[in-house]
C-alpha cells in the first residue's frame, strides 16, 4: 500500500510554523524549508515529544522537550541527545493541498 | 603514526559517555579504558525518576552507547569494577579486586551517592534513587504502598512525587527548607511547584524537619521537629547528592563538595580531570558551582576531552547551564542561573498551560524558568547569545510570539 494522502492546505505551513498531522495512527509534521515541503515523523524517538510543537528554523527542528535537533529533510538527526534519525515521508503540493505518502511500516 | 597513550574514564554515566565519544570523535586513537562500578553497559539516570517508574520501560530503552556506536568506539570496557586508589606519581589506579591499571590521562566521572538520613540503619521501607535497581526496587515499593512520605522536596522528591501519584498512591512530600527546590529556582518556581503538586494531591509540608523515623515491619513513621507524626508504608529520602569525590581526595587532590577543577575539567595534577556532578568547577566570574545535571555532565566532559587532546575549549562559550524536570504532564526547564535578586517578568498562556518566568536585570534576561514552552527556550538561548533583547515589557502579550519580537543589543 502507497497512496498520497492529504493531509492539509499550503497556507497552513510557514517555515518557522511547521504542521503537525494524523494519517492513521502515524504522526507526522509537515515543515516549510525555503519554500519546499518536507514530511518527517513528528514524535521524537527519545522521547515521545511532538516535534511540531519544538522550534523550527531553516531545515532543522529542536525538540521542545529535551533539545535534540533533527534535520527535517533528511531525518538526521544532529545535535544533542542522541537518539535515532527521523523517519520521513515523499510530500507534494497539487493545487493547495498537501499530500504525504506514507509507505507501508 | 601509532597512539600509546591510555586515557582511563572512572564512571559509566552521561559525563562518561560524552568523555569516551568526544576523545574518539577528536582522532584520540589510543586506548580508552573505561570503569563502571555497576554491572551494567553506561546508561541514562532521567528516566529512572520517571518512565521507570510510571511505565514499563525496560533496560534497553536506558542504553546510553548503543550498538553500533558501542563497537566502534573500541573500548576497554570494566564492568562491576571499582576503582578504589589512585597513585599519581605512577600514574596507576588500583580496582577493588586488586589490579592496577596505568594512565596516560585521568578522567573522574564517578558521580555521587544519594545522600541519606545520618543514623538511620538500612531497611526495606527506607529507600533512595540513584541507579537502575534502586529505581526497580522503589517501582515495586510505590506498587506495594498505600502512602509513600517523600523527604526533599527537590528535584528527585518531586519527580518520585509525581510518578507515585500517577500511580494513584497517596503521597506526603516533606521538606525542611520554607520552599520547594529552593536551592536551584526562585520563590516564583517554587511557587509554581507547590501549586502543581497540590493541585495533584499531594500533601506538601514545609519547613518542617524530620526529628526521628521509625521504621518497623508494617510501616514506616516519621516524627517531625513541628510535633507531627506521619505514617506511611514507605519512605523516599530524597535529600540530595554526596560527590564521589574520596578518591580524588585519598589522592591528596583539593576537594571541597567535590572535586575542584577549572572551567574545562583540570585538577591540580595535569593528567587528572574531573567532570560532571563529581567536580566543583571555577567559573569565569570567579566563584564555584558543582552542578547536577545531565546537560552540565555532557558539557564538561565535552571540554575536558577536548582540552587533553590539546584542542582549545571555551565551556562558558555553550551559554548558560540548561536543565529540565517532567512532573506530572508538565515539562519544566531552567535555563541560566536565576537567582531572587532579579527582576521577575512572568508570561502566561493558559490553552498551552505554559507559564514562563523571565529573570532579569536591566535590559538583560538572564534566566528563564518554562513551563511547558519548550519551544522559547531555544529563543531565549539565541538572546542571550547574541546579548540582544526586546522589550522586557512585550514579553508578558501572550499574543506576542517570541521568536518575532524584535531585539536590541544591550551592549
Amino acid at each position: 500500500m502507497s497512496d498520497w494522502t492529504a493531509v492539509g492546505q499550503r497556507d497552513q505551513v510557514e517555515p518557522d510554523a511547521p504542521l503537525g498531522v494524523t494519517v492513521g495512527t502515524q504522526k507526522i509534521g509537515i515543515y516549510d524549508v525555503d519554500g519546499t515541503l518536507h514530511a518527517a515523523e513528528d514524535i521524537c524517538p527519545h522521547a515521545a515529544a511532538l516535534l511540531t510543537q519544538g522550534f523550527a528554523e531553516g531545515c532543522e527542528v529542536e525538540c521542545p522537550l529535551h533539545n535534540a535537533v533533527f534535520d527535517v529533510s533528511t531525518g538526521k538527526h544532529l545535535r544533542g541527545e542522541p537518539c535515532r534519525d527521523l523517519k520521513t515521508f515523499p510530500v507534494r503540493v497539487l493545487g493547495q493541498e498537501i499530500q504525504i505518502r506514507i509507505t507501508a511500516v | 603514526m601509532s597512539e600509546s597513550r591510555s586515557f582511563v574514564i572512572v564512571g559509566a554515566g552521561q559525563a562518561g559517555r560524552w568523555l569516551a565519544l568526544t576523545l574518539r570523535e577528536n582522532g584520540f586513537a589510543g586506548r580508552i579504558v573505561w570503569f563502571g562500578d555497576e554491572a551494567h553497559v553506561p546508561y541514562e539516570r532521567p528516566p529512572l525518576s520517571k518512565a521507570v517508574l510510571k511505565e514499563n520501560q525496560g533496560f534497553e530503552r536506558l542504553v546510553l552507547l548503543p550498538e553500533p556506536k558501542w563497537s566502534e568506539l573500541a573500548i576497554d570496557w570494566r564492568p562491576g569494577q571499582r576503582v578504589v586508589a589512585i597513585d599519581r606519581a605512577a600514574r596507576t589506579l588500583r580496582t577493588a579486586s586488586g589490579e592496577a591499571v596505568a594512565y596516560d590521562m585521568l578522567f573522574l566521572a564517578n558521580g555521587g551517592r544519594a545522600r541519606t538520613l545520618p543514623g538511620l540503619a538500612p531497611h526495606a521501607r527506607v529507600l533512595t534513587l540513584r541507579t537502575y535497581e534502586d529505581a526497580l526496587e522503589l517501582k515495586q515499593a510505590i506498587g506495594a504502598a498505600r502512602h509513600v512520605l517523600v523527604l526533599g522536596g527537590g528535584w528527585i522528591g518531586l519527580e518520585v512525587a509525581a510518578s507515585a501519584r500517577l500511580l494513584e498512591r497517596e503521597v506526603s512530600v516533606i521538606e525542611a527548607a520554607p520552599r520547594l527546590c529552593m536551592r536551584t529556582v526562585p520563590a516564583c518556581v517554587s511557587a509554581h511547584l507547590l501549586e502543581t503538586h497540590t493541585a495533584h494531591g499531594v500533601r506538601v509540608l514545609l519547613g518542617d524537619a524530620v526529628r526521628e523515623v521509625v521504621a518497623g515491619d508494617e510501616r514506616v513513621t516519621l516524627h517531625l521537629a513541628s510535633g507531627a507524626r506521619l505514617d506511611g508504608d514507605l519512605l523516599v529520602v530524597g535529600i540530595g547528592l554526596v560527590a564521589a569525590d574520596e578518591l580524588a581526595a585519598a589522592a591528596g587532590l583539593a576537594v571541597a563538595n567535590g572535586v575542584l577543577t577549572d572551567a574545562c575539567g583540570r585538577t591540580a595534577d595535569p593528567a587528572i580531570f574531573a567532570v560532571g556532578d563529581v567536580a566543583n568547577a571555577a567559573r569565569a566570574n570567579g566563584t564555584r558551582l558543582r552542578i547536577e545535571s545531565w546537560e552540565n555532565a555532557q558539557r564538561q566532559a565535552v571540554a575536558a576531552a577536548r582540552t587533553a587532546l590539546g584542542i582549545a575549549h571555551d565551556n562558558e562559550a555553550d551559554g548558560p547551564p540548561w536543565f529540565w524536570s517532567d512532573q506530572y504532564d508538565d515539562n519544566l526547564q531552567l535555563l541560566g542561573l536565576p537567582d531572587d535578586s532579579m527582576q521577575v517578568i512572568e508570561r502566561q498562556i493558559p490553552a498551552k498551560r505554559s507559564r514562563l518566568f523571565f529573570f532579569c536585570e536591566g535590559p538583560r534576561v538572564r534566566a528563564v524558568a518554562a513551563v511547558n514552552a519548550g519551544r522559547d527556550m531555544r529563543v531565549v538561548r539565541r538572546w542571550i547569545a547574541q546579548d540582544s533583547y526586546p522589550a522586557l515589557d512585550a514579553l508578558v502579550d501572550p499574543a506576542a510570539d517570541l521568536n518575532k519580537l524584535p531585539v536590541s543589543s544591550a551592549g
